[in-house]
């Protein structure tokens, strides 16, 4: 009995593995070499499920690739992918919750490089070829990074504001928003890395450009209803560098609209952000609102309107296309539609989970 | 001594009672003397062995029913959070209910099974589907029933369990039983500890090697995933007179545990970093009093639960601090009083009222938001058993539920069985019910995202049994087939918003139906005793939510994460003192986004997990001496059964016990 249950023993342990988790690694590559004009689409993939992914559509041929990260590198990107930044032949892709960002070649979306050890990573700004910003939604400090190595060198502690978020640079300067629970936007002079200057603006500013006249416009969200942090009424602040002061402040009519993504076309004279409520109650005519940087109130209806979808991500081409994806349930595949300047539809394309940023190449 | 005893209780129900200020209150019936089986007329119930549940000692709830019963279990990792499905329903659809108390937290509305070790209960029954009715609402996949029994022969007898295993794993378990015909005593105390800290190769990541642009998969430690799990059992119970009994039950816990980082994670090390930390007690006190026909049962229960959650980031200059910091608390007091009565031999009556009271506080400290929250429930129940004749039997309920002085519609349960032929034990069973599921605390009031406007989930059940169990000989085999059937509107379910933050939204429509398949057999042959059985579930959930907001992609689409196959496998072996066993868990694919678009990223293939145990007994005068060795992941793979998280290979834990 003893020599029989032993053999079994034995017998089972030799028994080969049934699950083949290699099948996940081991399928042809895609060896891509995308040359021309494209656009990348960020998926960002639901919190807690590494399932974030990167989309890639040749604008010309109207071909779109989905998963080209893993497809390419037989790696996941990995959870909540926050932002894409190209420079030159360079992608560079914030992971959030994984800490870290890929380097990606922009071509054939080969992973060259990465930087890890970041905390809660949100966007990066290049300053020059040898270093760049990571802001960060947890750490109050902003990563300096040296771009040759790939690693963090410095930490511009950010005190009296949690969360650092977008980034644009003008002249010498970066301007940072403070967005979750802040109401900040920070002056960093790039050549010594300290915060110079900071401004009160309206709760929540996520999002801001720098228009050909420099002029940076910070758009604020106002927060959500029933947040200790309160909520504001919404608002889009013209602020004037030279003088660091704000110039005008747009206030949005309704107290419940929440307006996210400002962005700016290649001129730099139109802005573009999606308009859309946090609240309960709907808000009228919510969807893509577009507005010159010489106008002197805001847009009342939207150019394009959202009617059942959900917009989440929003981007501007070079020739003004603009790109939208609706994120549905943020579980499920999204859905891009491309339109033209005169805002008719020119092509939709489904995506990965929770699309929310495109990055033009 | 069944003075002092007395005193003993009053004064625990005084501690108990003092701290919540309100009248004595009462809940579900407990076995002081073993109910007659007329109650379970017509049900579809589900027990787990006696010897499934020796071999469980070391187990969680969640493990056990993994390895023996039909309910599918999601499991975040080793000691993570384990949810089940159950029928293809969500996991807040199983309820919990621990001498009649349910375990699911007011807040969550559900329960976490990785935290209830399985081996504190004397007796596991599974209510399926539409039979959970005459055990609770609102459990629209089943109820799950866990109870602790006297054993009124005992005089006195210890029990010690030590095991020892893979990555710093250990566990104590000690058992005292002392009593007599009149007084038992039951107090069990149980220790788990893991740091939990297997070494895998993580191809979740890969640095470059730039001189060949291979990759070089990291190896790496399952870091921050330490588990601890204290819990003390205590029972008595009191036969006051033949006809007049009263028990308590109290149970403390108290566990900790971290959740380890996604595998893709490659963050800041002292970033990320968190701890959950449960404290909770429950206390019951039950008395029943029985005369000719009828009986009477009146329960009350307290209980507290206290858990925390800790996140918290490293940042050099600044040091730790916390982006998260919640507490928890929930108080629930339990009332119930049942009364029965025997009209005859083949009829039974049943009424009982429940008034149960929960009060809950969350607070977030980093923002300082949360809520607090009140519910009342008056529940009412009647219920009729009756056979008919040889053949058949029927049981009919009808529940009507009061919360928070919202009524509820009717839920009525309707069961019939017929049996084929006595003689080689073959019948046809079903049932039908209608449920509702009120939204949890948490689903209404959390903050941010809690809607206040959610409907309560609003289910019609059914199912189609056929049972064969004929004895041989030497055989003794029990099969059941079963086909069930569920249509849920109002199905809640929570979902990432363009706020940034998940929102419960009422999903419309879910139907899930399939099939279910037990079969055991029991096998003497000289002196080998066998125990082969097993289970398999064919479970479609399919999703029928307003295309407005799914997208056509989601709609008639399998629910994420319920596998369409899944089952299990076990064959114990005995021989003399030498016992063998081997147990196989298997599902199909599950999905893991809405549309079931499949992607290999993100791909969770098939799943067939191999364990095995061998062991021996010794006797020797009255003391019972017991060696086990258990390998987990028998043939040492590399797996993933969900996303994003490390999975250990092959492990091992060795169990000594010993008793008299």
């Amino acid at each position: 009995m003893k020599n029989t249950l032993l053999y079994t023993i034995i017998l089972l342990l030799f028994l080969t593995s049934c699950m083949n988790d290699d099948v996940l690694r081991d399928f042809e590559k895609l060896n891509a070499n995308e040359n021309n004009e494209g656009v990348f689409i960020l998926n960002e993939g639901s919190f807690m499920s590494s399932n974030a992914s990167l989309s890639y559509y040749n604008t010309k041929t109207r071909d779109l690739i989905n998963d080209v990260f893993y497809k390419t590198n037989a790696l996941p990107l990995g959870d909540v992918a926050q932002s894409i930044t190209i420079n030159d032949s360079l992608a560079y892709v914030v992971i959030n919750n994984s800490g870290k960002v890929y380097i990606i070649n922009a071509n054939t979306f080969k992973y060259v490089g990465k930087i890890t050890g970041l905390v809660s990573p949100r966007y990066i700004q290049i300053i020059n070829s040898e270093k760049a910003y990571i802001s960060d939604l947890y750490s109050n400090a902003i990563s300096v990074i040296n771009l040759k190595t790939n690693t963090i060198y410095k930490q511009i502690i950010s005190q009296n504001c949690a969360s650092t978020e977008q980034m644009v640079m003008f002249e010498n300067f970066v301007y940072v928003t403070c967005w979750s629970y802040s109401n900040k936007v920070l002056k960093i002079n790039t050549l010594t890395d300290l915060i110079e200057d900071s401004i009160l603006v309206t709760k929540q500013p996520n999002s801001l450009k720098i228009d050909k006249n420099g002029k940076l416009w910070v758009l604020s969200d106002g927060g959500f209803s029933g947040s200790s942090y309160g909520q504001d009424t919404s608002a889009l602040t013209k602020i004037d560098l030279e003088t660091f002061t704000i110039e005008k402040v747009f206030k949005f009519p309704d107290f419940d609209a929440s307006p996210t993504k400002l962005q700016i076309n290649a001129n730099a004279d139109s802005l573009y952000f999606i308009y859309n409520s946090w609240s309960a109650t709907n808000v009228l005519n919510c969807g893509i609102f577009a507005m010159s940087i010489f106008d002197e109130n805001l847009p009342e209806n939207a150019v394009i309107e959202q009617g059942n979808r959900i917009f989440y991500g929003l981007g501007i081409s070079k020739n003004s296309e603009i790109y939208v994806s609706d994120a549905k349930n943020f579980s499920q595949q999204s859905t891009v539609y491309r339109y033209n300047s005169m805002f008719q539809l020119i092509d939709s394309y489904d995506v990965g989970i929770a699309a929310n940023s495109f990055g033009f190449k | 001594m069944r003075k002092y005893f007395l005193i003993f209780i009053a004064l625990i129900h005084l501690e108990i009672f003092s701290q919540i200020k309100q009248d004595t209150v009462f809940l579900k019936q407990v076995n002081v003397v073993e109910t007659n089986n007329i109650e379970n007329l017509a049900l579809k119930v589900f027990k787990v062995d006696s010897l499934q549940l020796i071999e469980s000692v070391n187990s969680d709830l969640g493990m056990l029913l993994t390895e023996y019963t039909p309910v599918f279990v999601k499991s975040e990792g080793r000691g993570a959070l384990a949810t089940v499905s159950f029928r293809g329903t969500a996991t807040s659809h199983t309820n919990v209910l621990w001498n009649g108390i349910s375990l699911q937290s007011p807040m969550l509305g559900q329960v976490d099974f990785s935290t209830i070790p399985a081996y504190l209960s004397d007796n596991i029954e599974l209510f399926a589907g539409p039979s959970s009715i005459k055990t609770t609402s609102g459990a629209l996949g089943g109820s799950i029933n866990l109870e602790n029994k006297p054993d009124w022969n005992n005089k006195f007898s210890v029990k010690f369990i030590q095991n020892i295993g893979s990555f710093s794993t250990f566990g104590d378990f000690l058992q005292f039983k002392i009593g007599n015909k009149k007084l038992q005593t039951n107090t069990k105390f149980l220790y788990n500890y893991s740091k939990n800290d297997f070494t895998f190769t993580n191809k979740n990541i890969a640095d470059i090697d730039f001189q060949t642009g291979n990759y070089i998969y990291p190896v790496q430690k399952n870091n921050n995933a330490k588990y601890e799990n204290f819990s003390l059992l205590q029972d008595y119970y009191v036969r006051i007179s033949n006809n007049k009994s009263i028990s308590l039950k109290y149970w403390y816990q108290n566990y900790q545990r971290s959740l380890p980082r996604l595998n893709t994670f490659e963050g800041d090390d002292y970033s990320n970093i968190n701890i959950e930390s449960n404290r909770n007690f429950k206390a019951v006190v039950a008395y029943q009093y029985f005369k000719n026909k009828f009986n009477i049962d009146v329960n009350s229960a307290f209980s507290f639960e206290n858990l925390g959650y800790m996140f918290q980031n490293y940042v050099s200059g600044l040091g730790y601090f916390f982006i998260s910091n919640s507490l928890n608390t929930s108080k629930s007091i339990y009332n119930n009083i049942d009364c029965s009565y025997k009209l005859s031999k083949t009829t039974n009556m049943e009424i009982s009222y429940n008034f149960n009271y929960y009060n809950v506080s969350s607070i977030e400290y980093v923002k300082n938001e949360g809520y607090k929250a009140k519910r009342l429930e008056h529940l009412f129940f009647v219920m009729l058993n009756k056979q008919i004749s040889n053949k058949i039997s029927t049981t009919f309920i009808l529940r009507k539920n009061f919360i928070d002085e919202k009524t509820v519609p009717f839920i009525p349960f309707f069961g019939l069985e017929y049996i084929v032929s006595q003689k080689n034990k073959l019948s046809l069973n079903s049932t039908l019910s209608k449920n509702y599921k009120s939204p949890s605390l948490n689903d209404l009031y959390w903050q941010p995202g809690g809607n206040a406007n959610l409907k309560p989930e609003d289910a019609v059940s059914a199912d189609f049994s056929v049972k064969y169990e004929p004895e041989f000989k030497k055989i003794d085999l029990k099969t059941n087939l079963t086909y069930f059937y569920n249509n849920v509107k109002n199905w809640i379910i929570w979902l990432p918003s363009v706020k940034g933050y998940w929102e419960p939204f009422n999903i419309q429509n879910v139907v899930s139906s399939g099939v279910e398949l037990s079969v055991k057999i029991k096998l003497k042959l000289n002196n080998f005793l066998v125990n082969i059985g097993g289970n398999y579930s064919y479970t479609k959930s399919l999703n029928y939510g307003d295309t407005a907001i799914w997208g056509a992609e989601a709609y008639g689409k399998q629910l994420i994460y319920i596998p369409v196959h899944s089952g299990n496998f076990f064959a114990d072996l005995r021989f003399k003192k030498y016992f063998l066993g081997y147990l196989n868990n298997s599902y199909s694919e599950r999905y893991t986004s809405y549309s079931n678009s499949l992607s290999k990223r993100d791909w969770l293939y098939p799943y067939y997990m191999n364990n095995m145990y061998f062991g021996k007994d010794f006797n020797f005068r009255k003391f019972t001496f017991s060696s086990e060795f258990k390998i987990y992941n028998l043939f040492n793979e590399e797996y993933r059964s969900v996303l994003g998280r490390p999975m250990p290979k092959r492990n091992y834990l060795l169990t000594i016990s010993l008793k008299f």
